[in-house]
């Protein structure tokens, strides 16, 4: 089911009201059986996949848990983790590497025969596999004790609202709510409709009539393009993922609070950036903290203390690593970020992209910690906000070879004026970049923290951020973050 | 254990954290649900729009049949009498909205292809148009392609106006017609044909049956919800209304923002230009072949005043199209400036709430008698002595 559908709203008024009805054993069963139904209406046979690889991370989690000797511990963990990841592999990167196989193969002179299984994708199987991984290896950690009740941890993976574009939740902030409904407070519905309503507006008025654009944007013949329709198609694409992501996002978290259920946020104005390493800290949060505990410090070979989904991987300096095994874990950790948002290599250029901005804002800030002031902050916000669109270029883009002739026009100063697109483009873009340069002149302090009147000047988009955001104002991604001291 | 006056207070607090947040949601729910109806409750003229006031759209009809044939589904009601009559030269005359609209029309007047059908047909030449507002070259090899399936085509008219190249999608009407499975063998084995396919939304483009319908649960709860709705409050229809006024609205805010008129010049975009010559190419390459007398024309465009093409543009136009219709056999005029300026007329503002604006595509029934009389002597010659 999708949430900007009228059987969603359909689907909601009915579990609603009954969710705030029912006592707690039927209440799990009416989140479970709403789960199963939402996922379902997309195709039920595919919660057999889903349903099979909840029930063993669910008794690898005991197993793990009541384990006595570290070997059957670490083999359970290891058998959880590497079917999960079959499931993902699978599903999701067969074809990837089948045709990456072709490909050597081609090179190599040696002929590959690529299968021709019609392997369909599972809606959400990139969550909720990332779901059961953090949960078993939570548990491994010893971060928390696992869940004995069977319905409960279905709920853990299940839960609709984040069931299919996330939030990736860690179970140590969801658990405990699921298992206790929090008391009911019509705040809760009335912020959680406001955020319902501001989702829907960013997913369906802008990301949906800026995706045309996109569409037609992309179509054109690379060869055909200029400088500054580069930065225009990474703009414009940058604005459509963003509001169609916070989007949903946004209603996602706004679901959960109709059940007095709190998400952590997952984005926080990552426009409004001021270097790589904050606009990590501020995009798709739940997944970067992910990373950041699953993937990053591990491989870095650092202790992971207990984590929540927040936090992002602003990652920064070299601390206690090894400059060469932070390099290593930096590049190998950001290919992997963008081999799961899609199986191509543009996704992995794209990661690799932002490996490298981070690289490189590593070795620049100290040279630049002798300034201060307003100045610094604009001429940081407008490279990074220019370097983050150009990397959505590839994300977006049909082919490695598309992306590096669009990159090349940067280059081309002798038609830096020229233009090969529609001139609506162009506009559509402008004004959302005036709407999020506007947003960045505002005084910080005063930005999301005065009543809505006062910011009526505002951008649009910020605007809604701010309204969306009621009470997470300059929440954790503006605050120093000291999630792992030795990095920072 | 707290008070009875600190439980009042604190209970108090909630109420007033309470009444923002649900006042808001109330105010803004009311505001949007009015808002919402009354957009939703206009049909959005899109003609009007388009066209202005005082041009209306008047096709028209000779000896009681229909001479234009506007969509695929019109085919049988336009095409059948024309099958009945069986003459001996068959030709079709393509073409965008300035063929079929008339500025400040009288109940008499006639379009172009109406008075061309009226000074033909008793020579023995079926004349039939086909034209689409803003109609893109890419279309106008699709609408060949549909007619030639129906009938032979004899003699090929087609004007060729330097704002068609900037059209890039191929329309609702017309996507059906690349499915067409001989339709569709035809364009495959054309480069401009594989970019038109390749152009359409993804369930079009495969002809093998592959159009995949959603068959999933939500899609079909999804179509019952809104079909239910769309009986008991016409819910769909003012869904789409709404969306049409929005549209405009946005245009018409983007043109004022940005100072775009009427005279605005348009630049050529140059991958929809490609495309679109190569598609003009394909057709008038599988028309040559076939056998079929083309004759392309630079159409009339308002010269007493700046028109909106860059000079450079509109030259480089004339001369490959010129280039392109002689490589291929095709007879080439430029009757750019037959149609005098006070002929031509104006039409809705472009921007919001502004002053009528010039309009260079529409003109009066003159124009069309003036067009037609440049047609007739190149038609005349292509299908001989009168029957």
């Amino acid at each position: 089911m999708i949430f900007n559908s009228l059987t969603f709203f359909v689907f909601l008024a009915i579990v609603i009201p009954l969710y705030w009805q029912l006592p707690r054993q039927p209440r799990l069963l009416l989140i479970l059986g709403a789960g199963v139904v939402f996922y379902g209406f997309w195709r039920f046979d595919f919660l057999l996949l889903l349903f099979a690889s909840i029930t063993f991370d669910y008794f690898s989690g005991i197993i793990i848990a009541d384990a006595t000797s570290e070997r059957k511990r670490r083999l359970f963990l290891t058998l959880s983790v590497a079917i999960n990841l079959s499931v993902l592999v699978f599903f999701k990167y067969f074809y990837f590497l089948a045709d990456s196989f072709a490909g050597l193969g081609s090179l190599l002179g040696v002929e590959v025969h690529r299968p021709t299984w019609n392997i369909i994708l599972p809606i959400g199987v990139s969550f909720y596999t990332f779901h059961a991984m953090s949960y078993i290896i939570d548990v491994y950690r010893g971060h928390i004790k696992p869940v004995r009740s069977y319905i409960l941890f279905c709920n853990y993976v299940i839960f609709f609202p984040q069931l299919v574009a996330g939030p990736i939740l860690r179970a140590g902030e969801m658990l405990w709510q699921l298992d206790k409904r929090p008391d009911f407070a019509w705040a809760d519905i009335a912020e959680g409709l406001m955020r319902i309503a501001a989702g829907l507006f960013l997913k369906v008025v802008i990301a949906d009539n800026l995706a045309g654009y996109v569409n037609d944007a992309y179509a054109t013949d690379p060869t055909k393009l200029f400088a500054l329709d580069t930065l225009t198609l990474g703009f414009v694409f940058g604005f459509q993922i963003y509001f169609d992501f916070s989007g949903y996002s946004h209603i996602a978290i706004g679901v959960a609070l109709l059940m007095g259920i709190r998400f952590p946020e997952n984005f926080h104005f990552p426009y409004l950036s001021v270097s790589p390493r904050i606009f990590w800290r501020r995009w798709h949060i739940s997944l970067s903290s992910w990373i950041r505990d699953y993937v990053y410090l591990p491989m870095a070979g650092v202790k992971v203390a207990d984590r929540m989904s927040t936090g992002g991987i602003g990652i920064d300096g070299t601390g206690q690593i090894g400059r060469n095994s932070a390099m290593f874990a930096l590049f190998t950790t950001w290919a992997i970020m963008g081999l799961w948002h899609g199986a191509a290599w543009t996704f992995v250029l794209w990661g690799l992209w932002h490996a490298a901005l981070v690289q490189g804002h590593r070795l620049i800030a100290p040279r630049l910690a002798a300034f201060q002031g307003r100045a610094l902050a604009v001429i940081g916000w407008a490279v990074t906000l220019a370097l983050v669109m150009i990397g959505w270029i590839p994300f977006r883009a049909p082919s490695l070879d598309y992306t590096f002739t669009v990159w090349s026009h940067l280059f081309d100063v002798a038609h830096i004026t020229s233009r090969g697109l529609r001139e609506s483009t162009y506009v559509v873009a402008a004004l959302m970049l005036a709407d999020g340069g506007s947003t960045f002149c505002r005084p910080r302090a005063r930005r999301c923290t005065q009543p809505l009147a006062g910011r009526q000047h505002a951008g649009a988009a910020d605007r809604l951020e701010c309204h969306a955001h009621a009470d997470h104002r300059l929440s954790a991604a503006d605050q120093p973050v000291h999630l792992f001291p030795v990095l920072t | 254990m707290a008070s009875p006056k600190a439980e009042t207070s604190t209970r108090a607090a909630a109420v007033s954290r309470l009444a923002a947040p649900i006042w808001l949601v109330l105010v803004s729910l009311i505001l949007a649900l009015g808002l919402g109806y009354w957009v939703a409750s206009t049909a959005p003229d899109f003609e009007t729009l388009a066209l202005g006031d005082a041009t209306k759209s008047v096709y028209g009809r000779y000896d009681g049949d229909k001479i234009f044939c506007g969509t695929p589904a019109e085919a049988p009601e336009c095409l059948g009498p024309a099958k009945a009559r069986a003459l001996p030269h068959q030709l079709l005359w393509l073409g965008n909205s300035q063929l079929h609209a008339i500025n400040q029309p009288a109940p008499s007047d006639e379009t172009a292809p109406v008075l061309l059908a009226r000074s033909q047909r008793p020579r023995g030449v079926e004349v039939q148009a086909m034209s689409f507002p803003n109609a893109s070259f890419a279309e106008f090899y699709l609408a060949y392609l549909l007619q030639k399936q129906q009938r032979r085509i004899d003699v090929l008219v087609v004007p060729l106006f330097l704002d068609d190249t900037r059209e890039g999608k191929v329309r609702d009407i017309l996507q059906p017609v690349a499915l067409t499975p001989a339709i569709n063998t035809v364009l495959r084995a054309v480069p401009a044909g594989r970019h038109i396919l390749g152009e359409l939304p993804k369930a079009e483009t495969d002809a093998t049956g592959a159009a995949a319908k959603d068959t999933s649960l939500q899609a079909r709860s999804e179509a019952a919800i809104t079909a239910a709705l769309e009986a008991c409050c016409g819910f769909q229809t003012m869904r789409e209304q709404a969306r049409g006024q929005i549209e405009i609205q946005a245009y018409g805010l983007r043109n004022t923002i940005f100072g775009v008129t009427a005279q605005s010049i348009r630049p050529i975009i140059a991958d929809s230009y490609d495309a679109n010559m190569a598609a003009l190419d394909a057709m008038f390459a599988d028309a040559a072949a076939a056998g079929t007398h083309i004759i392309a024309y630079i159409p009339p465009i308002r010269q007493d005043v700046t028109t909106p093409y860059a000079p450079a543009d509109y030259a480089r136009f004339k001369a490959e199209t010129r280039a392109l219709a002689a490589r291929h056999g095709a007879e080439f005029i430029d009757i750019d400036a037959i149609v005098p300026g006070p002929l031509w007329g104006t039409k809705a503002s472009t921007n919001l709430g502004g002053a009528p604006e010039l309009d260079f595509m529409h003109f009066q029934e003159p124009g069309h008698i003036a067009v037609a009389a440049r047609i007739r002597p190149l038609v005349e010659a292509a299908t001989g002595a009168a029957k």
